[in-house]
């Protein structure tokens, strides 16, 4: 039956493969993302454990005390490891390599339960000593090192430092799970200062449960510890309380809203795809009405007349299903190449056999909801009367009714994801509108940090090194004003400091508000685009030996001046040793930058110049003159080197580019839903476009009695276009309705834009709208021009 | 009023050969006549009427309706003056299945200047002239072949046409139904409304001023 008809079986495979298709792009990102167990033994057990702070954001990174602390005192937990992200130089010179991972404390190993593949992991004892090892991921040692079989013992040059290599793990195997991790380092060797300080919130934790607790009664019995801390060491830990939860849920609990909105909308696309082929279906069914009632007077069955309908959607389903599976591939090529980097394990996307299944269950699905029409349709005939009438009567008013709900329901679902993707479209643009506080553009940066074997706890080298450099760079041709940071905005760094208002009565060091802390030299300001407000910027008075001083964001003069004058106020930064806990006094007042995102409200901040609180790791700033500076690179490389040759300088990054990391997940939200919404559109329009047509030739000898009886060619096309708009409207109205109470769903991923924007609605209503017209003009046009004579003739 | 001449109408019977079903038609048809088409099966009488009613196009010659030149007119333009001139009774009667007998009366009136509540009026005049006022809420396949009929009649006059063209009227009709419809184009045609029927019934023939016998696409 189907070959006899290539041209409806092709359109069918066609719109089916591409619903179907779509569904297991999608679905192989949540299996890969949310529903795959993380890559270790008894993945339930593991644990993420997190402190928040009172008033401030949850998820907050704890210090190292803090976590010895847990892991001693709680008795729910096995085992809980500490780490933080971490990078190393690996060799010197022109062969030097920068190298990404962690510095943790030994419980890794035990945690995460798998033994390494070379060697050995380190210990706790190790962990104490000074005896510098490292252990490598299967990647490392096969990129890095030609997978050398004597590699255990081998000693390696990290940030100009010996290490032993003492094991090498199995492949796959990297913590976090994100795209790049490539070594593992003692934690208290590499940072033996900030472990022991109770304020230094840098580390995040994770743990494994012993078999007989749960995440519940362990993050309850952490909370429990956390209490005892904060009677304990009220200067550090007032207010702190650590909290655990499931290490999955860490891991894909923020991407879930915008997958959740994806795998929605990727189901309408379906279920749009069904419905047009469920008109294709009844269509034809209507054609075979005859034949089929020819066939129930000869004896058949209604069940065999209804299998038969089923079997042949099975098969376009199923064709649909393998051709859909080829779209996915590809599909699933460009989720690699376009998703964002911030997704955990996208990398780990892949067509396996859940996913094939999914197919599977989605083309039986899909035939269940395009064949049922037209069975219900065929499955009660009025065998005489379809006998009798040919081609009219009441099952063709039956049928009209069926194709008007087909119509209606696609028009309804293409309305819901136009609104989504419309909020989403809106979102992304009001999100790059937004200004940062600075001019990103013709700004470049250098993440430099110096060796830790040579300037580690050497503020004066430091300075010194930066100093030179400073005046280097700005030097360098085409700079017009060079200057450093740290932390660099958008370079997904961000550090807090708490402080107190010299002069107000103190409530003790552990109820002192946070403000985000940045060290800035040269002409940072300036190169930025950052404007000064009030006061003055840092010059030459404010050197190592000058009094102290910061500078202030305009969010912070509102918050704790209330907007009015801070200039002449000082602050008293806690645990600045830097600044020997002196007091440093507000000398300028600049406009707000947004640091982590642009979607992220500017917060307070003060900045403090560099020769009074020296880093070993610096952003330099560039701005330059033109858009493309050729050899800018490699005379900052020069600069640098020129004043010390064993550092290790990274690639320029445009500062440009850094934002538009940030905005990779939104941009990826919207595309995608976008591109389903196109689809959804194109569909419904096919659809309307079919049912159309299909209704001007069913109608022809209507028509031509019509015109015979007076009707003129506007008032064809007048009552064609009436009829499909009587349909449509209904459908648009139910789409309107779902689309504004489904919208609520989707707040957390908009911005600057309500959930129930009225310009979004309308605009999406008008494209609805017009897109309904053109389907509907196009065929009806034909109607205009129907022959009366041949209509009439038409039996 | 109408000024038919030399009309010819073919269709092709393939191998380039042509079936001719009207040959070289002259015809004058004057306001305020009755004019009865006879003729035998196939001659080309319903061919005729459509070529009058202006649904066809497919012939040759030259067809003047009052002063305008038919053969000239576009589609659109023909539909314009169908509309505003002529009212017309198919042989097959065409009610359209999905309309009531109401909303089937209703459709000429719909296409051309009436207001709600005259077209209102209209219809209920017209199912009460024909006494079909039971009827108006059944579909045209609740109707006997003669009740359809009588719709048929009755829609193609509700919009009082200047023109009647009516293809066997009577045909399905019982005598004495048949005479009434009679009686009633009699009474239009004294009123002004110009008619052309076909029949092939010499008692309806008489009821008309003049007959036209076709034979063979020939008018004799
Ligand atoms: N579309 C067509 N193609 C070919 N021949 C046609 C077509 N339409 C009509 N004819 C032929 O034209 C001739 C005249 O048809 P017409 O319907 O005018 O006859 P009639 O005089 O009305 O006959 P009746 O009394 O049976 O209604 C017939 O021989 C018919 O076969
Ligand atoms: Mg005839």
């Amino acid at each position: 039956m189907l070959a006899k008809t290539p041209g409806f079986a092709i359109i069918a495979v066609l719109t089916l493969a591409l619903g179907i298709g779509a569904n297991s792009a999608i679905f192989s990102v949540i299996d890969a993302v949310l529903l795959r167990p993380l890559p270790f033994p008894k993945p339930n057990e593991l644990i993420a454990v997190w402190s928040k702070v009172q008033g401030d954001t949850e998820r907050e990174t704890g210090s190292f005390p803090d976590y010895a602390d847990i892991r001693d005192q709680s008795q729910t937990v096995e085992s809980l490891f500490a780490f933080t992200r971490a990078a190393t130089v690996l060799g010197s010179g022109s062969e030097a390599r920068e190298l990404l991972g962690i510095a943790v404390t030994s419980d890794i190993f035990r945690v995460l339960s798998i033994p390494p593949l070379l060697g050995r992991t380190f210990t706790q004892d190790e962990e104490k000593t000074d005896a510098r090892v490292i252990v490598l991921t299967y990647e490392t040692w096969q990129r890095h090192f030609n997978r050398d079989p004597n590699i255990i013992g081998r000693e390696i040059l990290c940030s100009l430092r010996a290490y032993t290599v003492i094991g090498v793990m199995p492949p796959g195997y990297r913590y976090p799970i994100g795209p790049r991790c490539e070594y593992f380092m003692p934690l208290q060797q590499l940072v033996p200062d900030s472990v022991k300080n109770r304020s230094s919130h840098f580390l995040r934790f994770v743990g494994r449960l012993k078999p007989s607790a749960n995440v519940k009664q362990a993050s309850a019995e952490i909370s429990a510890v956390s209490g005892r801390m904060e009677q304990q060491f009220p200067d550090s830990n007032t207010g702190r309380t650590y909290y655990a939860f499931s290490l999955h849920h860490d891991l894909v609990g923020d991407v879930r809203p915008a997958l959740l909105t994806i795998v929605s909308a990727v189901f309408l696309v379906l279920l749009i795809a069904c419905a047009n082929v469920a008109n294709l279906l009844l269509a034809r069914a209507n054609q075979r009405r005859r034949e089929i009632a020819i066939r129930a007077a000869l004896g058949a069955g209604r069940l065999r007349i209804v299998t038969q309908l089923f079997t042949e959607g099975l098969i376009l389903a199923f064709l649909g299903a393998c051709t859909g599976l080829l779209l996915a591939w590809w599909g699933i090529d460009l989720l690699r190449v376009f998703g964002p980097r911030d997704v955990p394990r996208l990398d780990e996307i892949q067509i396996n056999g859940l996913v094939i299944v999914f197919t599977l269950i989605a083309a039986v699905i899909s035939t269940l909801l395009f064949a049922v029409f037209p069975a219900l349709q065929v499955s009660r005939p009025n065998v005489n009367e379809s006998l009798q009438e040919g081609s009219r009567g009441a099952v063709g008013r039956e049928s009209h009714r069926a194709r008007a709900l087909l119509v209606i329901a696609q028009v309804a679902l293409s309305m819901l994801l136009l609104a989504g993707a419309g909020l989403l479209i809106k979102s992304f643009g009001n999100l790059r509108a937004t200004n940062p506080g600075f001019e990103p553009s013709r700004v470049l940066t250098i993440d430099l940090a110096l060796p830790r074997a040579k300037y580690a706890d050497l503020p004066l080298k430091q300075h010194e090194f930066f100093e030179r450099l400073d005046d280097r760079l700005r030097t360098l041709p085409g700079i017009e004003a060079a200057g450093g940071v740290t932390p660099l905005p958008f370079s997904g760094n961000d550090r807090a400091s708490s402080f107190w208002i010299a002069g107000r009565p103190d409530p003790g060091p552990g109820n002192h508000p946070n403000a985000s802390h940045l060290t800035v030299m040269g002409d940072y300001f300036r190169a930025m685009h950052i404007p000064l407000l009030a006061g003055r910027g840092f010059d030459s008075r404010d050197g190592r030996e000058g009094v102290p001083v910061a500078m202030v964001n305009e969010a912070f003069v509102k918050k704790f001046f209330d907007g009015r004058n801070a200039l002449g106020r000082y602050i008293i930064v806690d645990h600045a040793e830097k600044t020997k806990d002196r007091p440093l006094e507000i000398v300028g007042v600049v406009g707000n930058t947004r640091h982590e995102s642009l979607a992220i409200e500017p917060i307070p901040e003060f900045y403090i110049p560099f020769a009074q609180d020296p880093d070993r790791r610096m952003y330099l700033v560039l701005r330059t003159s033109s858009e493309k500076l050729v050899g800018l690179e490699n005379s900052a490389r020069v600069a640098i080197q020129d004043i010390d040759r064993d550092i290790y300088v990274p690639h320029l990054e445009p500062l440009e580019k850094l934002i538009g990391i940030t905005l990779a997940q939104p941009r990826f939200n919207m595309m995608l839903l976008g591109a389903f919404a196109a689809v959804a559109l194109t569909l419904a329009a096919i659809g309307i476009y079919g049912v159309i047509a299909y209704t001007v030739t069913q109608r022809t000898k209507e028509f031509g009695i019509r015109m015979a009886l007076g009707a003129q060619r506007r008032d064809m096309l007048q009552m064609i276009l009436r009829q499909s708009f009587s349909v449509v409207a209904i459908g648009l109205g139910i789409g309107l309705l779902a689309a504004l109470a489904l919208a609520r769903l989707m707040t957390s991923l908009l911005y600057g834009v309500s959930a129930h924007d009225f310009s979004i609605y309308a605009l999406v209503l008008f494209v609805l709208s017009i897109a309904a017209l053109i389907a509907s003009y196009l065929p009806a046009r034909r109607a205009m021009n129907v022959d009366p004579m041949v209509a009439l003739r038409y039996e | 009023m109408i000024r038919l001449h030399n009309i010819e109408r073919s269709y092709p019977l393939g191998r380039g050969q042509m079936f001719y079903v009207l040959r070289d038609i002259d015809l004058d048809i004057a306001a305020g006549d009755f004019v009865s088409v006879m003729g035998p099966s196939g001659a080309g009488k319903s061919t005729l009427l459509h070529i009058l009613g202006m649904h066809d196009h497919g012939w040759t010659g030259e067809y003047f309706f009052d002063e305008t030149a038919v053969h000239h007119l576009k589609s659109k333009e023909r539909a314009t003056l169908r509309n505003e001139q002529v009212g017309f009774v198919f042989q097959q009667y065409h009610l359209l299945d999905d309309l009531t007998v109401y909303e089937n009366l209703d459709i000429p009136l719909s296409y051309r200047h009436y207001s709600k509540s005259e077209r209102a009026a209209l219809v209920a005049d017209s199912l009460d002239r024909f006494q079909i006022v039971g009827k108006k809420d059944l579909y045209p396949r609740q109707l006997s072949g003669g009740q359809q009929q009588l719709v048929g009649v009755a829609r193609a006059i509700i919009a009082s046409p200047k023109l009647l063209l009516a293809d066997e009227p009577t045909g399905n009709l019982h005598s004495s139904q048949g005479e009434e419809i009679m009686e009633l184009f009699r009474r239009l045609n004294e009123e002004g409304m110009t008619i052309v029927q076909v029949t092939h019934s010499e008692k309806n023939a008489s009821y008309g001023k003049r007959i036209i016998q076709l034979r063979d696409g020939w008018i004799v």
